[in-house]
C-alpha cells in the first residue's frame, strides 16, 4: 500500500469517523483475516492450479502436435517403403503367374514337339507303311526283271554246258550204219543231244581264249592279248621252214588298232576347231567393250557431254513453270488450243 | 655203254617218274583213294620227287602232294614234320608259274586243316614268298597265293594279324578290282577271313577304301562273288558302331534288299546276316535301315524261306524292335508278327531258330500294352507257355520262351488273351498273370463281369498257393475286389 501524503491528507480531512467503528472494523478485519487468508490461499491455489494446468495443457498440446507431425512424417516414410514392397510383391505375383503360364505352355510345346511328338510319330508310321508298299512293289519289279535274267542265264549256262559236252563227245553222233545212243529206233525223233552232236564243231585255240575272255566282265575287244593256257605241243615232227609261232601270229591278228595322230584327226578338224572357238566366244563373252589398259586411263576417257547440249531439241526456256507449259500470250486467238478427234459417225468431239 | 644207251635209260627213268607222279596226282584228286595211298606210304615217295631235277616232274609231284595233303590232316602233320615246307617256300620265287601254283596248292592244303598247321606254315616264312607271288602278272598264280592267305587267316586273330603285317591288304584290294572273276572271289573271301576276327583288323581292311569297291560289286551277276562280298560287309560291320556306319554310308542299303531274293541260298543268308549285324548296334542305325525299307524285305524273306536261312532275319527283326518303341510299332504294322508266329509254331523248324523267334517276339511285345496286345493277339502266349513247359525243348529254348513270356505279360492288360494262361501255367508265370488281373479289374466293371462269367474266378479260387507267396497276396487282393 502506497501511503503517500495525499492519502494522509485525504484521510485527515474526512469527517472524523468515530474511533469505535474504526476499532470494530479493525477487530472484524482481524477476525476475518484468517478466513480471508484461507480464502485467498484457496483462490490462489486454484488459480495457480489453473495456470499450471493451462500450461500443462499447452505443453501437452505442443507435444502432441510435434508427435503427431513426427508420426505422420515417419509413418508416411515407412508407408512408402511398405507400399513399395507391397507393390513389388503384387507385381512379382502377377509376373510369376504370367511366367508360370509361359513356362507351362513352353514345356507342353517342347515335350510335344521334341521329346515325344505324337503326330510326327503317327505321320512317320503312316509314311513308313506307304514307303514299305512302294519298296515292295519296286523290289518285285526289279526282282522280276532279274528273275528273267537269272532264268535266262541259268538256261544259257545249261545250254553252254550241253554244247561243250557235245563238243567233247562228238564221236557219239549217229552214222548211217549205227544209230547213236541219242537216236534210238524206238523213239519217233532223235533226242536233243543228237542235234547238238551234229552241230558240234571243233574249237580252235583262239575261240577257247575268247570263251575265257567272255567270262570276265570286260569287252573282249578291249582286252589285250593274254597267253591261253594250253598244253605244250607234241613235238613229234617239227614243221619244216621258218614259220612264225602260233602265239605270235595270233598276237598280230588280234592286235587292236592304234592309229597315229595324223590318221586319227579328221580332215575338217581345223574348221571344226574354228567353229568351236567361235561358239565359245559367243557363249562366254559378255562384255563387248575392249578392255583398255590402265596406263593411259585418264587420257582415254571418253568425254560424255550433257544431255541438254547433246539433245537436238535443246533446253526449254528459263521461266517455264511446267514441262508442258505453253505460253499463250503470243497466241493469235485468246482461246486455249482445243483438241478434237473424229468420232465414228463423222462428228467431232470436244 | 654208249651215249645213246645212257640217254635211253635216263629217258625211261624220266618217263617212269612222270607216269608215277601223274597217276598219283589223278588218284589223289579223288577222296576215296586216300586210305590206300596212305597205306602205300606214297608221301615218302613223293617228297624226294619234289626236289627232282626235271621241272615238270617237280611240278606234278608237288601238285599230287598238295592234293593228298588236302584230304587228310595226318598227312599234313607228316609233311610239316618232314621239314619239306621251308624248301618249298624258299624255292617259290625262283621257279615258273606252274610250280608256283602247285607249291601254293601244297601250302594251302596244309594250312586249311588247323591253326597249329597254319602257324607252322607261317613260321617257314611263307608270307614273304607269297608277297612276291602276288606281284606276278599271271592271275592264276595270284589266285593261288591269295587262297593260301585266305586259309591261313581263317583260323585265329594272330595269324590274320601276321597276314596283315606282311602287307597283304593293299594287294588284296587291288586284286579285287581285276577283271578275272576267280581272282576277285578269292580276294574278297581273304578280306572276309581277315576282318572277321577283331575290330582293328576290320578297321585296317575298311580304311583302304574297300567298302566303296565292295558296294559296287553287290549287283555283280556272279553268285560266289556276291556270297563273299556280303560276308565281308557283315564281318566289317559287326565289330563296332563306326564300322557299321561306314558300311551304311557306302549306300548299300536299298540295293541289298534286291539280293534278299537271289536264287542262291547262301547269298540270301549272307545278306540277312549283314542286315542283322548292322541293326544290332544302335537305334539310329536300325532307324536308318527301316527307313531304307528293310521291314517289308525281311518279312517277305521270312515268309518265303525255310529253315536256318531265316535265323538272321528273325534276329534282325528282334534287334530292330528292341531299340525303340516306334520301331517295334513299325515292325508290328509291317505284319511281322504273323510270320514270326508261323516260324514259332512250325514244329519242323530247328530249335535255335524257334528260340530266336521267341526272343524277338519278347522284344516286340515288351514295350507297352499296345505292343503286348498285338503280340498276344495271334495266340502266341499259349504257344510260348507250351514250349516253356514241354520237357523236350532245350534249356536255351525254354529260357528264351520264359523271358519272352515274362516281358509280354508284364505289359499285357488284354484279359481275353491272359485267360488261356490261367489253366496250366507254372507258379512263376501264373504270378504275373494274376498280377495283371489285379491291375485291370479294380477299374473296369465290364471286365469284372466277364471275369466272373468266364469261370476265370473259379480257376483263381482253385489255385493252391503256398503261404506267404506273392501269389497268395494277389489272390487275396482279387478276392477282396470281387466280394
Amino acid at each position: 500500500m502506497g501511503h503517500n501524503m495525499a492519502d494522509v491528507v485525504r484521510l485527515r480531512s474526512r469527517p472524523c469517523v468515530s474511533g469505535q467503528k474504526y476499532i470494530e472494523r479493525r477487530r472484524q478485519e482481524e477476525q476475518d483475516r484468517r478466513k480471508d487468508i484461507l480464502a485467498a490461499i484457496t483462490i490462489q491455489t486454484w488459480l495457480r492450479g489453473l495456470r499450471v494446468r493451462a500450461y500443462m495443457r499447452y505443453l501437452h498440446d505442443a507435444a502432441t502436435t510435434i508427435q503427431r507431425h513426427w508420426r505422420g512424417f515417419f509413418q508416411r516414410k515407412s508407408f512408402h517403403v511398405l507400399l513399395r514392397n507391397a507393390l513389388h510383391t503384387r507385381n512379382m505375383e502377377f509376373y510369376n503367374c504370367k511366367a508360370f503360364n509361359i513356362q507351362k505352355i513352353w514345356r507342353g510345346y517342347y515335350v510335344r514337339k521334341y521329346v515325344h511328338n505324337y503326330y510326327a510319330r503317327k505321320i512317320y508310321l503312316e509314311t513308313l507303311m506307304v514307303a514299305n508298299q512302294i519298296t515292295r512293289i519296286q523290289l518285285k519289279e526289279i526282282v522280276g526283271s532279274k528273275a528273267c535274267e537269272w532264268d535266262r542265264r541259268f538256261r544259257e549256262s545249261d545250254e553252254q554246258r550241253m554244247d561243250r559236252l557235245a563238243c567233247r563227245t562228238h564221236y557219239l553222233v549217229s552214222t548211217r550204219q549205227i544209230p547213236g545212243i541219242y537216236n534210238s529206233p524206238f523213239l519217233k525223233e532223235p533226242m536233243d543231244m543228237e542235234r547238238r552232236l551234229i552241230e558240234a564243231r571243233p574249237r580252235i585255240n583262239a575261240e577257247r581264249f575268247l570263251i575265257s575272255a567272255r567270262n570276265s566282265t570286260r569287252d573282249w575287244t578291249e582286252m589285250s592279248y593274254q597267253k591261253p593256257c594250253s598244253i605244250p605241243h607234241i613235238r613229234a615232227k617239227k614243221p619244216q621252214g621258218p614259220f612264225l609261232e602260233q602265239s605270235q601270229i595270233w598276237r598280230h591278228r588280234l592286235k587292236p588298232l592304234e592309229p597315229t595322230l595324223r590318221v586319227a584327226t579328221s580332215f575338217t578338224s581345223a574348221e571344226e576347231a574354228a567353229l568351236e572357238q567361235k561358239r565359245e566366244e559367243w557363249r562366254t563373252r559378255v562384255i563387248d567393250d575392249a578392255f583398255l589398259p590402265f596406263a593411259n586411263h585418264r587420257k582415254n576417257k571418253k568425254y560424255e557431254p550433257l544431255l541438254q547440249t547433246s539433245c537436238a531439241f535443246g533446253s526449254i526456256d528459263y521461266g517455264t513453270h511446267h514441262f508442258r507449259d505453253t505460253d499463250t500470250t503470243k497466241n493469235i486467238s485468246k482461246k486455249a488450243l482445243a483438241y478434237t478427234w473424229k468420232l465414228e459417225d463423222g462428228r467431232r468431239s470436244k | 655203254m654208249t651215249q645213246r644207251q645212257l640217254l635211253q635209260v635216263l629217258e625211261e627213268y624220266l618217263k617212269g617218274r612222270m607216269h608215277f607222279v601223274q597217276t598219283m596226282s589223278e588218284l589223289a584228286s579223288r577222296g576215296q583213294n586216300m586210305k590206300m595211298l596212305k597205306n602205300a606210304n606214297v608221301m615218302a615217295l613223293l617228297q624226294p620227287l619234289m626236289l627232282d631235277v626235271d621241272p615238270s616232274v617237280q611240278q606234278i609231284a608237288t601238285q599230287a602232294l598238295g592234293r593228298l595233303v588236302g584230304h587228310s590232316e595226318e598227312m599234313a602233320k607228316e609233311l610239316v614234320q618232314g621239314e619239306v615246307l621251308p624248301q618249298i617256300v624258299n624255292s617259290l620265287p625262283k621257279h615258273n608259274n606252274y610250280y608256283k601254283k602247285a607249291a601254293t596248292l601244297v601250302l594251302r592244303s596244309v594250312a586249311k586243316h588247323s591253326a597249329t598247321l597254319a602257324k607252322a606254315v607261317v613260321d617257314c616264312g611263307t608270307l614273304d614268298s607269297l608277297m612276291i607271288c602276288l606281284d606276278e602278272f599271271d592271275p592264276g598264280v595270284k589266285e593261288s597265293a591269295i587262297w593260301v592267305l585266305c586259309h591261313v587267316a581263317r583260323h585265329n586273330e594272330d595269324l590274320a594279324q601276321a597276314v596283315v603285317d606282311a602287307g597283304a591288304v593293299p594287294f588284296l584290294v587291288l586284286s579285287m578290282q581285276e577283271p578275272e572273276i576267280a581272282l576277285r572271289r578269292v580276294a574278297v573271301s581273304a578280306l572276309s577271313d581277315i576282318s572277321k576276327h577283331s575290330m582293328e583288323l576290320a578297321h585296317i581292311v575298311a580304311e583302304t577304301g574297300t567298302i566303296a569297291i565292295l558296294a559296287q560289286m553287290i549287283l555283280n551277276p556272279d553268285t560266289k562273288l556276291k556270297r563273299q562280298v556280303f560276308s565281308v560287309l557283315s564281318q566289317i560291320g559287326k565289330h563296332s558302331v563306326d564300322l557299321a556306319e561306314l558300311v551304311v554310308e557306302a549306300e548299300v542299303f536299298p540295293t541289298v534288299f534286291i539280293c534278299l531274293q537271289d536264287p542262291d541260298e547262301v547269298v540270301r543268308k549272307n545278306v540277312a546276316i549283314l542286315v542283322c549285324e548292322i541293326a544290332k548296334h544302335t537305334s539310329e542305325l536300325s532307324q536308318l535301315i527301316v527307313n531304307a525299307g528293310a521291314l517289308p524285305a525281311l518279312v517277305d524273306f521270312i515268309g518265303e524261306n525255310e529253315g536256318s536261312v531265316r535265323l538272321p532275319a528273325v534276329m534282325a527283326l528282334g534287334y530292330i524292335a528292341a531299340h525303340a518303341e516306334t520301331l517295334a510299332t513299325a515292325v508290328i504294322m509291317s505284319l511281322g508278327i504273323p510270320q514270326l508266329t508261323q516260324v514259332l509254331s512250325n514244329e519242323a523248324e530247328e530249335n535255335y531258330v524257334r528260340a530266336a523267334t521267341a526272343w524277338s517276339l519278347g522284344q516286340i511285345g515288351g514295350h507297352s500294352s499296345e505292343h503286348a496286345v498285338a503280340v498276344a493277339g495271334e495266340n502266341v502266349l499259349p504257344k510260348l507257355l507250351q514250349i516253356y513247359t514241354s520237357p523236350d525243348s532245350s534249356d536255351d529254348f525254354q529260357n528264351k520262351a520264359k523271358n519272352a513270356l515274362k516281358n509280354i505279360l508284364q505289359k499285357c492288360v488284354h484279359l481275353p488273351a491272359l485267360e488261356p494262361l490261367l489253366r496250366d501255367s507254372p507258379q512263376n508265370i501264373l504270378k504275373h498273370v494274376v498280377i495283371q488281373y489285379s491291375k485291370v479289374l479294380p477299374h473296369d466293371s465290364m471286365a469284372r463281369r466277364t471275369f466272373v462269367k468266364s469261370g476265370a474266378l473259379q480257376r483263381i479260387q482253385e489255385i493252391k498257393t503256398a503261404p506267404g507267396s506273392e501269389l497268395l497276396e494277389t489272390h487275396k487282393h482279387d478276392q477282396e475286389l470281387l466280394s
